[in-house]
């Protein structure tokens, strides 16, 4: 039985200079990597483009991988580091935007899935809110559903920290939407 | 247990991420406290609600953008599509009325002119198959692409708009009708052949999966062996796929 192949197997491929394999990477992953950058910047085109450039980079970068990462870990590597260039280059780093037209897609046709809508959009304001280290982790954890061990070791940081600060992440959402709620 | 050390655990009890063992002492802890049940009440409908919040979708296109962009790298002397404006599609009637007054005024004279004026024609009316091979959808996609096989005079254009049609167009009838007629031309045309075979990579949908490693099989294409065997162990694939795909390994060397 020959083993299957997964994103780490794709990329060796990749490496081996067989770029249609990122096709497959990018079909995998792009939906993921978008929903990480809508939430995090609130534009959709901006997303769009950093979504592609993310992929770009690792068709570029492909011939630096090493069998021994997780490409997990690896793309969201590169979709913070262009998130970051993205914030210096319009010198608003990870700042909180101001609200634009939520992403969510209207196709609520009764007054329950009204509010239902209602509420993931105050869910996404109450993240706009966080502090940008907040809302990142909450990300991480919650969206993409990294460990924190997995988050520790994609930003850097060790597995208590961010355990803890993620639970504080957590329940500073929470207020910040129930505040919003009672507004 | 302290109850800051459950309150903190609380996510991963949640999640069912703890071992059996902190579990157990978590829950016996929430059990006789009441603030910490509270704690996990509250967190569990809130991570409940926030793990609900829908996938977003990407904007329409973008695939289809990448999947472009990753061609023109992967061929590096690949001709490109003349990209033609919207209005092509309007003046696709005008072109065809051109085409059918310009063979019917000059039939019969037999000159040269006559000739290159034929051809220019041709050119043109090729030019509006693309566009609507570019711009068209649904049935009047699959017209655009029956014509593109009676207009066919395999130029690299075309080709590579049958090819980006099979690799990008979102409904399956369609990318069928494209593989269908680049499957006539797979036997005499090396960029059909390379073009099919790396489809095979970007193919996600089971029945144009199966019919292209039919086509490629039967044709004989050695290449495709590779990325046949690729789909073959790639995780998700399905299984009437990965049997087809096995048996008719068998049949190419």
């Amino acid at each position: 039985m020959i083993e299957t192949l997964n994103d780490e197997r794709l990329m060796e491929q990749l490496a081996s200079g067989k770029k249609m394999a990122a096709g497959i990477l990018y079909d995998r992953n792009y939906k993921k990597v978008f929903g990480y950058f809508v939430r995090m910047t609130k534009d959709s085109d901006v997303s769009r483009d950093l979504t592609q450039n993310v992929f770009l980079k690792i068709l570029k970068y492909s011939q630096s991988w090493k069998p021994d990462k997780v490409f997990a870990y690896w793309l969201f590597r590169i979709a913070r580091n262009e998130l970051v260039d993205y914030y210096r280059g319009t010198k608003k780093f990870f700042a909180v935007e101001e609200d634009r037209e939520l992403v969510i897609k209207d196709s609520t046709d009764s007054v329950k899935e009204m509010e239902i809508k209602e509420s993931y959009d105050i869910l996404i304001e109450a993240m706009g809110q966080l502090q940008p280290g907040d809302r990142e982790l909450i990300e991480l954890n919650r969206f993409q559903g990294f460990s924190y061990k997995e988050i520790a070791g994609t930003i850097s940081s060790n597995e208590n920290a961010v355990k803890v600060r993620t639970f504080r992440a957590i329940q500073k959402l929470k207020e910040i939407y129930s505040k919003i709620l009672i507004e | 247990m302290k109850c800051e050390e459950v309150k903190i655990n609380i996510p991963e009890l949640i999640d069912g991420k703890l071992d059996a063992v902190t579990g157990a002492k978590m829950e016996q802890h929430i059990k006789g406290c009441a603030s910490c049940r509270e704690e996990y009440n509250d967190l569990s409908s809130f991570l409940k609600f926030t793990d609900s919040l829908p996938e977003i979708e990407p904007p329409s296109g973008m695939k289809e953008e990448f999947m472009m962009m990753l061609e023109e790298q992967t061929s590096s002397q690949n001709p490109r599509l003349i990209i033609l404006p919207s209005w092509t599609k309007a003046a696709a009637v005008v072109v065809l009325a051109l085409g059918t007054f310009a063979a019917g005024y000059f039939s019969g004279s037999g000159n040269g002119q006559n000739a290159q004026l034929t051809a220019e024609v041709q050119s043109l009316k090729q030019q509006v198959v693309l566009a609507g091979l570019k711009d068209y959808s649904g049935p009047q996609k699959i017209e655009a692409v029956y014509s593109a096989a009676e207009y066919s005079t395999q130029s690299a254009d075309l080709v590579d708009a049958l090819m980006y049609t099979l690799n990008s167009d979102k409904n399956i009838n369609v990318r069928l009708a494209a593989l269908n007629v680049l499957s006539g031309m797979v036997s005499d045309n090396q960029q059909v052949k390379s073009g099919l075979v790396q489809s095979l990579l970007v193919q996600d949908n089971p029945l144009v999966q199966i019919s292209l490693i039919q086509v490629l099989t039967e044709s004989g294409v050695n290449e495709a062996k590779d990325n046949i065997e690729f789909i073959k162990n790639q995780a998700g694939t399905d299984p009437n796929v990965k049997d087809f795909a096995q048996d008719m390994m068998k049949t190419i060397i």
